[in-house]
């Protein structure tokens, strides 16, 4: 199922469907593969500790225990960082370039939109970003970018990067002088 | 440990480096080769004087890491402050690179994942921001994918 992106702006709605960006689907890819002597591709599996069974990929799974050590799903995870709901009561807002540089991009998703309005068309004609409510409660933060190639949505965090000045702290390591016969390493 | 397509154990295996085009089918295969880091003191990076618009480049390029530079001592404060107030007096993020010319992508360590270097700085009175943007990703639409 094709997944869809909504962006409620001042009254408007605008839709977008998504699909996630990565080099491997604009380049393409360069992975490196162990091979057997004749040059076919081999599989990684993990051993059982008492070497009784081999775990190839798709043998096992992960899951979520609570503290009673019972499974918990997927689908009733909830972020720590609060702010469940964060994506509603809110509106996106115009941004500068300076705000999604101080950001570091952890996904990226290609969209295609399905109907624009035309006051988020307005918001983003000022400089083809803009700020999209949801997600800031733990540093994360989402940019609707818009270029000449099309509509993209980028997901990051906060770098926290700081101004400095000259009174930054001394970042060198001073030598403590001391001599280095009593690193024994026979008593570790 | 690694198996063999038929499911036996392989007590040696070799690499070997795959490139796949845009739609993951196999196009080369070749003997990995190692590449060593390109940012160390040896072999600085290089201050290239291709300047790339502020929001040109937030429109362009997905930065998926990012390196505060800062001082250790006050030579090092002038220069870092005067790289700083010259790129925001242009507005620009200068591409900086490795090797002869800059032309070289960075590569922050051994057979790491290399990238494009752009350096970016603000500066607010006697305090300066300068930050090595990293980038490996263009924001662009496949050309297979119908949007």
């Amino acid at each position: 199922m094709e997944r869809a992106l909504e962006v409620a702006c001042e009254g408007t709605a605008s839709s977008f469907t998504v699909r996630k960006l990565s080099r491997a689907t604009l380049y393409g890819s360069k992975r490196r593969v162990p091979v057997d002597a004749e040059g076919r591709p081999c599989r990684a599996a993990a051993l059982t500790r008492d070497g009784r069974f081999l775990l190839p990929r798709g043998t096992t799974a992960t899951l979520y225990l609570d503290d009673h050590g019972d499974a918990v799903e997927r689908g009733e995870l909830r972020s720590a960082r609060g702010g469940g709901d964060a994506a509603s009561g809110s509106e996106p807002q115009a941004a500068e370039a300076a705000e999604l540089l101080d950001c570091t991009v952890r996904h990226v998703y290609a969209l295609a939109p399905v109907a624009v309005s035309g006051r988020l068309d307005e918001l983003l004609a000022a400089t083809g970003i803009c700020r999209l409510p949801g997600g800031d409660a733990g540093g994360e933060a989402r940019f609707l970018v818009k270029n000449d190639t099309g509509y993209f949505l980028l997901v990051g965090e906060d770098t926290s990067f700081a101004p400095v000045g000259t009174e930054q702290a001394d970042l060198s390591i001073p030598d403590a002088g001391e001599p280095w016969d009593d690193l024994d390493l026979a008593m570790l | 440990m690694l198996l063999d397509p038929d499911g036996n154990v392989l007590y040696a295996a070799a690499q070997v480096e795959v490139i796949c085009d845009r739609d993951g089918v196999e196009t080369d295969r070749r003997l990995p080769a190692d590449t060593p880091a390109n940012v160390d003191g040896e072999s600085p990076l290089v201050w290239t004087g291709r300047l790339l618009p502020r929001l040109e480049a937030a429109r362009r390029f997905a930065f998926t890491r990012g390196l505060q530079l800062r001082h250790v001592d006050g030579l090092t404060y002038d220069f870092l402050f005067g790289m700083a107030e010259e790129l925001d007096r242009a507005d620009a993020l200068m591409l900086v690179g490795a090797g002869p010319g800059g032309r070289d992508p960075v590569r922050l360590e051994r057979n790491g994942v290399p990238h494009r270097g752009f350096l970016e700085g603000r500066v607010d009175g006697g305090r300066y921001l300068l930050v090595l943007h990293l980038t490996n990703l263009e924001l662009a639409v496949p050309v297979e994918v119908t949007l």
